[in-house]
């Protein structure tokens, strides 16, 4: 069948919003209806514009809308990228020619056709990321860029700060922060880059590795550390080991009243694989699946792309989990098991402070999660 | 304006009615992303609300294959799918993109079923706002109901069912109501089922949520002979003149019931007499919007004085629904007055 009950992730429209509202000096125009507009306005919590599309529009022809809507921003930006949405995307108007006869080639508006029906979320982010002008520059030969970062992510300022605070640990500067920095489309970047998130991977700069899980920080972190010897390891020779160290009493605490949990992860699929890893690792955890909202990679722990509300459930009803990760629909979807909110929409809950999930502290933090939420399920079991 | 508003396109706004009805499927014929944009933000105002369950939706999840080639088929399918999902009624709703390349929905909800299929005109921008989306679909479903007798009894409709506070302002209602003797028949449509709809026309007066709803009381009024008071109760005055119109469209003799409530207002005010001779200043968007009067009614009645530089206190749109909404927004006008 190919219909989708409750589609569980949101389209490249919303991916190429997340990816360039986190520029401070882009004023992001989406080029459609105002309900494109009020999903990524309301997840994304930056200013964002539209054109309103009407039915008069499409009759007409869209072009005084965008000029229109243009004109309304002015010059409060540097920089200002019009997302086309399904509709003029299916109309097939030449947007990049209007805009270029009335202001000019070098105006700084960019187009970027970003439809929802083209594909989802990581493939509009990954677009936007490149159709973005990033030059390596010699100055920032010191520092490493940070990429994975979306306004999409509830994770995402934690992110920030415990990679940017890893990076300086191991006495390296910071370069770009792809995506959320005060930029504009044009932005200087490092030679290397590590990832916050591995399913968002830029391709710009050699590659450092990921900060998701512990395994993995371990490998970047020795990656860091010859890069810059200069650190004399106190990421490989403190403060990962000491993290460890907290980890494993902890799980060897919990392993001493109960069994591990058989879990099922949901997200998006090289991410949940670097946390089952770590799940596996410490607290030898079963990990009876990934229900992935991407097109699964490879990996080590089984995955299946799971796009909709009713695979997911059926997909927990037949595992029977102790514990998931994932998004509040999969809370809503298998009460009875522990929940760790990981995923996209995070509701019915109050969040306000910046907490991660990448780098060492994010891994602490993800870890004392799972714990207190397993533990806390078998006081109530 | 190239910020627009905040409420999003005609889908959401007949979305904010199908999710409501019990055992209701609801047919998204369009790309994934449209549906995902709404389940989510539906799924966020239940959760919010404590709800449990997540909306019914299905998606034809419509791909670059079927904006060129047409998507009717995969919209057979997903009515198809829903029956086998045993519903009482399924909804259809259409997006900017099948009204776009044109896909003929209504024809395909026009086919015989055993339940009701219903098309309900949206079309993302193609339709309107989401109050378009709102009415058309509480309009589109109000077909199905039938003239009854009348007893003593109302409707409510239009309620704003994606309201936080949706829940205590239909309390508030109903406890004034009940303050009066007439209970509540149908709530059109929050939580109400297909013959619940379908009873409509046996209550005897329609309360709308705002004058917003208008134009469908006016229809309600000509199908079913049903008569409607515009608004739910906003303000202390506003309530007052709320009770003496129900009780004078019901004919029904409400003296007692504004006596009790004049009383439970005067009560409130003593409660909050800590806030008298405070300077407060509501939001410049209201003022311009024109819709801060209850507040100008409330500071008046405690004795506040509004100074531009006075403490903010919020005056939200739509006002809080009655007696008890009041307090509780006086609540956080004593917070704005003590932060």
């Amino acid at each position: 069948m190919p219909e989708c009950a409750g589609p569980l992730w949101p389209c490249g429209l919303t991916g190429a919003a997340a990816c360039l509202s986190g520029l401070q000096k882009i004023a992001v125009v989406i080029h459609g209806s105002e309900g494109c507009y009020f999903y990524p306005a309301t997840t994304l919590h930056v200013p964002l514009y539209c054109t309103s599309l009407t039915d008069q529009d499409i009759i007409l022809g869209t072009d005084e809308a965008l000029i229109r809507t243009i004109d309304g921003i002015g010059k409060k930006v540097r920089d200002m990228y019009v997302i086309c949405s399904c509709v003029p995307s299916i109309t097939g108007e030449d947007v990049r020619a209007t805009l270029e006869s009335r202001y000019g080639e070098n105006a700084g508006i960019h187009v970027l056709d970003s439809p929802g029906f083209s594909g989802e979320y990581e493939k509009g982010y990954l677009a936007a990321l490149s159709s973005l002008n990033l030059r390596e520059s010699g100055e920032m030969n010191t520092c490493i860029n940070i990429d994975g970062i979306s306004l999409m992510d509830p994770f995402w300022r934690g992110n920030l700060q415990e990679v940017e605070r890893m990076i300086r640990l191991a006495g390296a500067g910071v370069g770009a922060r792809l995506c959320s920095c005060n930029a504009g489309c044009e932005i200087e970047i490092a030679p290397s880059t590590i990832h916050a998130n591995p399913d968002l991977v830029s391709e710009k700069g050699s590659s450092l590795g990921s900060l998701l899980g512990i395994r993995e920080i371990r490998k970047t972190v020795r990656t860091l550390e010859d890069r810059f010897p200069e650190s004399e390891g106190v990421l490989s020779g403190l403060h990962l080991p000491e993290a460890e160290e907290h980890i494993v009493a902890a799980c060897d605490k919990y392993l001493r009243r109960f069994d591990p949990p058989d879990v099922v992860l949901a997200g998006q699929c090289a991410s949940m694989q670097a946390i089952a890893g770590m799940l596996d690792e410490y607290l030898g955890a079963g990990i009876l699946g990934i229900a992935s909202r991407n097109v699964p990679g490879e990996g080590q722990y089984p995955a299946m792309w799971v796009r909709d509300y009713a695979g997911i459930l059926e997909m927990l009803e037949r595992e029977e989990p102790d514990l998931v990760l994932g998004s509040s629909f999969e809370q809503t979807a298998y009460p009875s098991a522990a929940w760790v909110g990981i995923t996209p929409p995070l509701r019915g809950a109050v969040r306000l402070h910046a907490r991660p999930i990448a780098g060492i502290e994010g891994a602490l933090a993800l870890m004392e999660s799972v714990l207190n939420a397993c533990i806390d399920r078998q006081k109530v079991t | 304006m190239p910020i627009p508003r905040d409420d999003g396109c005609t889908l959401t706004g007949a979305l904010s009615v199908t999710t409501e009805i019990e055992r209701c499927a609801t047919i998204i014929h369009g790309p994934s992303g449209c549906a995902h944009h709404n389940f989510s933000l539906l799924h966020a105002l239940h959760a919010a609300r404590d709800h449990i369950t997540t909306p019914a939706l299905i998606s034809t999840d419509m791909s670059e294959r079927e904006v060129i080639f047409g998507g009717e088929h995969l919209l057979e399918e997903a009515i198809f799918e829903a029956f086998s999902r045993h519903p009482d009624i399924i909804c259809v709703l259409s997006t900017c993109v099948a009204a776009t390349i044109g896909d003929d929905v209504d024809a395909l909800c026009r086919i015989p079923h055993d339940i009701p299929v219903i098309h309900v005109p949206t079309g993302g921008f193609l339709g309107g706002g989401f109050l378009s989306g709102h009415i058309n679909a509480l309009q589109t479903l109000s077909h199905l109901a039938k003239r009854g007798e009348g007893s003593l009894s109302v409707n409510l409709v239009g309620e704003k069912t994606l309201e936080y506070e949706v829940q205590e302002h239909y309390r508030e209602v109903s406890r004034i109501l009940a303050s009066m003797g007439v209970p509540v028949h149908t709530r059109f449509v929050c939580g109400s089922s297909l013959p619940d709809i379908q009873r409509l026309g046996n209550a005897s007066l329609n309360i709308l949520r705002d004058p917003s709803m208008v134009p469908l009381g006016t229809t309600l009024d000509r199908e079913l002979g049903i008569p409607f008071v515009d608004s739910f109760p906003l303000g202390m005055e506003g309530t007052i003149r709320f009770m003496e119109e129900v009780g004078a469209a019901l004919s029904l003799d409400v003296t007692d019931a504004i006596a009790e409530e004049e009383a439970l207002q005067r009560e409130m005010v003593r409660a909050f007499s800590s806030l008298k001779g405070k300077r407060i200043r509501f939001s410049t968007r209201y003022a311009e919007e024109g819709v801060f009067h209850p507040g100008y009614e409330l500071a008046e009645m405690l004795d506040l004085e509004i100074h531009e530089h006075g403490n903010p206190v919020p005056v939200p749109d739509p006002f809080p629904v009655g007696t008890h909404g009041i307090r509780r927004l006086l609540n956080r006008w004593m917070r704005g007055c003590h932060a």
